[in-house]
């Protein structure tokens, strides 16, 4: 039987990787990110002015994820683009193990509460791409383990330790905040979230709750950590400058997630199912502090669905523990486990071997030849282009030709961001902004609006059209 | 106060989805998890069957009620109707918990919306004023387009605007523009501080030839 469990087991793993190179793809974020990790290659130094785009503030740009932007730039000039998108697939799965695996302990635990890491993986799969989001996400997973022993193992916690012990219990976290903060802006969870652990576990009786201290030793040994950057704790300031930048509000990834969309509305719906479970199921220590967690995440969704990904995984922390100690498999199925596994497996293994055939191209989703022919054929320059594919433009053109407006939307707060909204929604004035930013050409996409109405507009001209993109310059 | 009531209401459209877009559905929202959150602890406190076919009323509504936010008073309603239970048998240590989650929730939403609901400043009416907000937001493009109507306004008497546009072309390259539009400053404005300051600008920027 063991040996039946363990078969299922890697072929579940193999899956999760599979569904992961099945929806991972190369957007303007990957993108820019590779532009900018370029430029330190090329010039050894970081850069202090943004060379990409004609409209962004002159204020200093900071890297806000050095290692993964010069990382997968690396990456890119040295195994090609096909690289980084098995890198990122391999990320985004070890994210969906380390939700899933340390918190699911026992074999039924984890056949129960699989579909759960596979909805990790799916619940925003549209924007599943080659990202520093990925490190964000397995940074998040990696917090969740370490908080969780923390709640389960207060004794320990509260034991002074000596040596090597006490080293690794500051250590971990000062580790944990300087990989993060060199890899994603979303480094500052490491900061929050064991504040807010410590918050909810108020709500638990006074002897039954852990000692509250070392979350607020973890969240200050993760701030430290996270300042071991380039920029020290200049980035810090700049990360948190932009979480709470109007722009950032306004991004898609910041916005509410579309609730008419069932598979959305599935993340609240397990959450609060798991909700249910947690009244009677599982250590009655913690309870009040595990559901206050969930609605906190269900709550963070409903603002932004970049959290969507974090409440699955606390919704596996939560599910994981509860499975754990409380699942016992029916009788019924103990008979039938056998041909369960093997039926499980061979579904896994089929999935697995229909992704894993799949070729990806790493420029499917990007104007590529629409790019190379406006700098062939010598195109006028300001170039207007839709926010998400400037970043591959800045990684195409390397600072030869400047966007009008990328994904860095903080550099875009000066209006630019807003006029490009304006612009793309055919919002009032829309073509008297783009006299006023002096375009000379229109990069865009192929039956968009905008395309619609310059196909139409006396002023314009179209050159090129292709699968994706359209070329409008001034007649 | 109002428009919260007609908000919760959702007449103007019934079946749409949840959205937090602005700072009353912000507050919807923590009013949403806030009454979760109360009937769950109503639930843990009287455990009996009515009050587990109630709470799971109340869940249903509040899932549905992100995909149809007319749901919204339904599963307020249902919720209140768990709490409401819960209080007749609550202990003074579960009303506590009950007011401790309560409060938990709702700041941590409230701040939430003020936190990432920092506006940018409103810019002003008049163009000198407008050309200043829009360098000081560092766009170009936006002052350039109100000085050159700031210009255009003081045509016959050249002064701050056309000074001030002349800076801005030849940040945006447009130098001979900015060349002229100094000259032009220093020919006809009729106070002799913005001709001395044009002259002295045009001294400091390279010639056409050097330039090239």
């Amino acid at each position: 039987m063991r040996f039946v469990y363990t078969v299922w087991l890697g072929a579940a793993v193999a899956m999760l990787f599979a569904v992961a190179w099945h929806h991972m793809d190369l957007l303007g974020d990957g993108f820019w990110c590779m532009a900018a990790g370029d430029l330190v290659l090329s010039t050894h130094a970081l850069p202090d002015r943004d060379p990409f785009a004609f409209t962004s503030t002159p204020a200093p740009w900071i890297l806000h994820m050095p290692a993964f932007q010069i990382g997968s730039a690396w990456l890119a000039r040295h195994a090609g683009l096909g690289a980084v998108l098995v890198v990122s697939t391999v990320v985004a799965a070890i994210a969906a193990l380390v939700a899933w695996l340390p918190h699911a302990r026992t074999p039924a635990a984890r056949v129960v509460t699989f579909p759960l890491a596979l909805y990790y993986l799916l619940v925003d799969a549209d924007d599943l791409s080659a990202r520093g989001q990925l490190f964000g996400d397995l940074g998040f997973a990696v917090l969740l383990v370490a908080l969780t022993r923390m709640r389960l193992a207060p004794s320990a916690v509260a034991t002074p330790a000596r040596g090597l012990a006490r080293a690794r219990r500051w250590l971990a976290p000062i580790a944990l905040g300087a990989v993060w903060a060199n890899l994603h802006p979303s480094f500052l969870l490491a900061v929050i979230v064991p504040l807010a652990f410590a918050a909810v576990e108020l709500l638990e009786p006074r002897g039954a709750r852990p000692p509250l201290l070392p979350f607020v030793g973890f969240a200050l040994a993760a701030l430290v950590g996270a300042c071991l950057n380039p920029y020290s704790f200049v980035l810090v300031i700049d990360v948190v400058k932009l979480a709470s930048d109007p722009t950032t509000a306004h991004v898609d990834l910041f916005r509410s997630p579309d609730f008419h969309r069932l598979g959305w509305l599935l993340a609240p719906a397990s959450a609060i199912a798991i909700v249910a479970l947690r009244t009677r199921f599982g250590d009655p220590r913690g309870r009040r502090a595990d559901v206050a967690l969930l609605v906190l995440f269900v709550a963070a969704t409903c603002v932004a669905r970049r959290y969507g990904t974090m409440l699955v995984a606390v919704e596996l922390m939560v599910a994981g523990r509860i499975a754990s100690d409380a699942f016992v498999a029916p009788a019924w199925t103990r008979a039938a486990a056998r041909p369960l596994f093997m039926a499980f497996t061979v579904a896994q293994i089929a999935v697995v071997a229909v992704h894993a055939r799949e070729r990806k191209d790493p420029l499917f989703h990007v104007p590529a030849e629409a790019a190379a022919l406006l700098e062939a054929r010598n195109l006028p320059d300001r170039v207007m282009n839709p926010y998400h594919w400037g970043g591959y433009l800045d990684w195409t053109w390397q600072g030869r030709r400047k966007v009008f407006v990328d994904g860095r939307n903080n550099l875009f707060a000066n209006g630019t961001f807003d006029d490009a909204t304006r612009i793309s929604t055919l919002s009032d004035g829309w073509g008297d902004l783009l006299d006023m930013y002096e375009i000379g050409t229109v990069l865009w996409e192929n039956g968009a609006p905008l395309d619609r109405a310059l196909a139409k507009h006396a002023g314009w001209q179209e050159v090129h059209r292709d699968r994706r993109a359209v070329l409008y310059v001034r007649r | 106060m109002r428009e919260l009531i007609l908000r919760a209401l959702a007449l103007d459209d019934p079946s749409a989805a949840f959205a937090a877009s602005d700072t009353i559905a912000r507050l919807l929202l923590a009013a949403r998890v806030t009454l979760l959150f109360l009937a769950w602890l109503g639930l843990v406190a009287r455990d009996d069957r009515a009050q587990r076919v109630a709470f799971a009323i109340a869940c249903g509504l509040f899932v549905g009620s992100l995909a149809i936010v007319a749901l919204f008073v339904p599963f307020a309603l249902s919720a209140l109707v768990v709490c409401v239970r819960h209080v007749a048998v609550a202990s003074s240590r579960t009303r506590f918990a009950s007011a401790i989650g309560a409060i938990f929730a709702i700041s941590m939403l409230v701040l939430g919306s003020q936190y990432s609901a920092r506006p940018a400043p409103a810019p002003p009416e008049d163009v000198a004023g407008l050309t200043a907000y829009w360098l000081d937001r560092e766009n170009l493009f936006e002052a350039r387009f109100w000085a050159t109507q700031w210009a255009g306004a003081e045509r016959e008497r050249p002064g701050e605007g056309q000074l001030l546009l002349a800076r801005i072309d030849w940040e945006l390259g447009h130098r001979d523009a900015a060349r002229s539009l100094l000259a032009d400053v220093v020919a006809r404005a009729p106070s002799p501080d913005a001709r001395r300051r044009a002259a002295t600008q045009l001294a400091t920027w390279p010639s056409r030839d050097e330039t090239r």
